[in-house]
């Protein structure tokens, strides 16, 4: 296998691939790439047998073939070559020889034939495909990732679910089983009812570091079929195992109407949640939230680092109440919602979940779990 | 220890402390501890998980050092978090279902190993104790010894006693549910079950078992999900008097990282422990093994084998079957000469395996000590870390048992080479330099041949 390439393209592809390589594995192959030569281009892959990226790039093939060598490696190496014209040869020995100008490198490779698959639909379940903007997709990403669970042991927390809710329009639902985050968002492509899938979080990582690379205005398809899940965008495409398990009913635990609803400026907001909790307890993160007329007041009290408090204008009128929050719950929705905008905040009792809502986009829902303090 | 002598000791600990540790870790992360005593052990809460792990990583030793210089008893050190704010859950857990009625279901899958039946159990001081409780068990499931925690050294016997327990049970009464698996089984159905949840799968499947035979205990030390599930289907089995059984090559108290909620329930009932036979029983264990598998076995060669395989009975009888094969490949007859020649090899290694006191002197040199300091009562810095390295260094080079090497460590309590272990292996997770002078140490013990 021989072929050439440019280094930007070369790089931009292999960038790609970082995220899904795994760093310590005990299987060898999956920390490379590997590269296959096409009609007029050639198509870098990585997989964790999870999840796989895979793209085709644009270069002149002299000798048809393939070559896989360790993927953080190539990266390391063509992002510090000067840009120009790579020549990528595949030795004899299974490793990969990359020449440039004046340089001249060898990459320890493995026989492509150990190279796993990507993750393949089977013929048997319903497709679904949808096609939207990118920018729509990274919005949706955005505002439900963060709230994935990060605890391997509940699986079926552990990924994004997407509903077609009803007829043109999409709902993504995220959760960690102590808050959850749920958009809803119109979609021409969108059938009434269908299947509902859970995309998993690392899936939706590389899906994000595509999404973030590109153009708003790119077209985006995500198609799902069986237990597999396609993301195409251009020339990439992310393949990922759909996570098996039944993600909980949601809407139980969506608040009815609250007794207390107060709203204030999501900047001013944060920006005090992020201070007070310096001197919070490093593991639980634990702020008290109190709301009066006319304001709302953040305190931290840990007999271990300090103590701190603060208090923000804000729009309310009713009985007061404290609560206790993790201040990381708070935190990240805020980081996630638009500057500039203001947030709805109801709550109901120490115990009962709270509710955050962007003032004028009843679309976005975040619910979050208090903290007896 | 009462609460006023822990303090003292603390504030003493804290002074030592204090010379070795900077100014800034210790108001950060030794002054927040809270110490309190439970039997031997001292309890130091901590305010949160990072500081627990900063403190095992860099202060664990140190402390333990002060705090065996300071008491007059041997103590070890535990760290723990203290108990803080309650994150309330979204979706709360499902409640637990209390277990069906049993139906009348006869061949129950046991997974019982055929062979380990009290039948061909042989009795010995070492395990009458142990022996008996099983019998016992075995007899009223359920009203005795609920649970039954046996406890012993590698390969004498605890899976023999305990699969026989489970045999006399179905013998008995053929519709029981008896269930018999090693935690390591436990931890692998947990996960597989999670990953396709079926999580109420997993818990009806535990939790309809009349009898719950678990190998290995142990295992659990550090898994904190398996242990929570463990916990739950405990209490359920045993909330409605089914029987438990437990193995492990530990006393609760000594398996590591293992909750205080669990430990308390394996202490619950009784503890047998199971100990290295003596001559006699090796004896009566080679003569019953060898009635067992059709081979001729004259006395004397029992003696000699049993007087040469001391370690254990896995061991032993492995060395009759190895025996009992070259015997009929080679169509010869069973003698004391034959069994030296054949087992020359086995028992070349025996001997060549290096023993406590080589381990001692070499670490007396190493750390230019006199062994009687390995042996004495005294606690400077300079012999006791040598000394912990040396038990460990026993643990993991000679077949000695825990209260063997602490008898030749100046009678010494097992608990405490437990802890030695447990000690040098935190620092030799942390400290390069310390892994890699141990491994030195361990190339030359070796080459000692």
């Amino acid at each position: 296998m021989e072929y050439s390439i440019a280094r930007d393209d070369f790089q931009a592809a292999l960038y790609l691939m970082q995220g899904v390589l795994e760093r310590r594995t005990p299987v060898p192959i999956l920390s490379n790439v590997m590269i296959t030569t096409e009609a007029n281009g050639v198509v870098i892959t990585a997989t964790d047998q999870q999840i796989g990226v895979r793209q085709l790039c644009t270069g002149r093939v002299k000798r048809k073939g393939a070559a896989t060598a360790n993927g953080r490696i190539l990266y390391d190496i063509v992002r510090q070559l000067p840009p120009g014209e790579i020549t990528v040869r595949r030795l004899d020995n299974q490793w990969v020889e990359l020449m440039s100008e004046k340089s001249r490198f060898k990459v320890v490779g493995m026989d492509p034939q150990e190279f796993p698959a990507m993750p393949k639909m089977s013929r048997e379940g319903e497709k679904h495909a949808y096609t939207l903007k990118a920018s729509l997709l990274r919005e949706m990403i955005n505002l439900t990732l963060f709230a994935v669970s990060t605890d391997e042991t509940r699986v079926n927390l552990s990924g994004v679910f997407v509903e077609p809710l009803k007829e043109k329009q999409l709902r993504m639902v995220a959760t960690d089983g102590h808050r959850l985050a749920m958009i809803t968002r119109p979609l021409d492509t969108v059938p009434g009812g269908g299947t509902t899938v859970i995309l998993p979080r690392k899936g939706l990582v590389e899906v994000k570091r595509l999404l973030d690379g590109g153009d708003d205005d790119d077209v985006v398809s995500m198609v799902t079929k069986g237990n597999v899940a396609h993301v195409a965008r251009g020339a990439v495409e992310i393949s990922m195992r759909l996570l098996e398990g039944e993600f909980p009913d949601y809407k139980q635990v969506l608040p009815g109407a609250a007794s207390r609803k107060v709203t204030a400026d999501i900047e001013v907001l944060e920006a005090a949640l992020r201070r007070v909790s310096l001197v919070s307890s490093e593991i639980s993160h634990g702020i008290r939230v109190a709301v009066e007329p006319g304001k709302l007041k953040i305190s931290s009290v840990n007999p271990d680092r300090g103590e701190a408090e603060e208090e923000i204008d804000a729009e309310f009128a009713g009985e007061a109440i404290e609560v206790g929050f993790n201040a990381r719950y708070l935190l990240d929705v805020l980081g996630v919602l638009p500057a500039g905008s203001r947030v709805e905040i109801s709550l109901s009792d120490e115990l009962s979940p709270g509710l955050l809502q962007v003032q004028d986009d009843p679309d976005y829902t975040y619910v979050v779990m208090p903290m007896r303090l | 220890m009462d609460e006023h002598a822990v303090a003292q000791l603390w504030t003493k600990v804290c002074q030592d402390l204090r010379t070795e540790v900077s100014d800034d870790d210790f108001n950060r992360l030794i002054a927040p501890l809270s110490p309190s005593a439970r039997g031997n052990t001292i309890v130091l809460e901590a305010p949160d998980v990072v500081a627990i792990e900063s403190i095992a990583a860099q202060y664990l030793l140190a402390i333990t050092r002060a705090v065996e210089k300071t008491a007059s008893a041997s103590v070890s050190v535990q760290l723990r978090l203290r108990p803080g704010a309650e994150q309330q859950e979204l979706f709360p857990p499902p409640p637990v279902r209390k277990p069906p009625v049993r139906a009348t279901e006869q061949g129950h899958e046991h997974a019982l190993l055929a062979r380990y039946t009290f039948e061909n159990f042989v009795v010995g001081a070492s395990n009458q104790f142990a022996h008996a409780a099983c019998q016992a068990v075995a007899r009223q499931p359920g009203e005795r010894y609920n649970p039954l925690f046996i406890y012993g050294g590698v390969g004498l016997g605890k899976t023999h006693l305990v699969n026989a327990i489970g045999h006399a049970i179905l013998a008995r009464n053929p519709r029981t549910r008896v269930m018999y698996l090693s935690a390591e089984s436990f931890m692998n159905e947990l996960i597989g079950s999670l990953r396709k949840d079926r999580m109420d799968d997993f818990k009806n499947r535990f939790r309809r078992a009349d009898v719950l035979i678990l190998d290995d205990a142990q295992f659990f030390a550090a898994r904190e999900r398996t242990q929570e599930e463990f916990f739950h289907t405990f209490n359920s089995l045993h909330d409605s008097g089914r029987q438990i059984v437990l193995t492990s090559d530990k006393f609760p108290k000594d398996i590591p990282a293992l909750e205080e909620r669990l430990r308390n329930r394996f202490e619950w009932g009784l503890i047998a422990d199971i100990q290295s036979p003596d001559l006699e029983t090796r004896v009566a264990i080679l003569e019953k093994k060898a009635e067992v598998e059709g081979i001729d076995l004259p006395h004397d060669v029992a003696l000699f084998l049993a007087h040469h395989v001391d370690s254990n009975v896995r061991e032993l009888e492995g060395s009759l079957t190895r025996l009992g094969a070259f015997a009929s490949l080679n169509r010869a007859p069973l003698t004391v000469d034959f069994a030296r020649e054949v087992l020359a090899s086995m028992l070349r290694t025996a001997r060549a395996e290096i023993s406590i006191e080589t381990i001692q002197k070499f670490i007396c040199e190493f750390f230019d000590l006199r062994t009687a300091d390995l042996r004495s009562k005294r606690r400077n810095r300079n012999i006791t870390q040598p000394r912990q390295l040396a038990m460990y260094l026993c643990r993991r080079h000679t077949h000695a048992s825990y209260p063997t090497i602490g008898r030749h460590f100046g009678g010494r309590d097992h608990s405490t080479v437990i802890h030695a272990i447990n000690v040098i292996e935190t620092f030799l997770r942390e400290d390069a330099n310390f892994r890699a002078t141990v491994e030195r140490i361990e190339r030359s013990l070796h080459s000692l041949g």
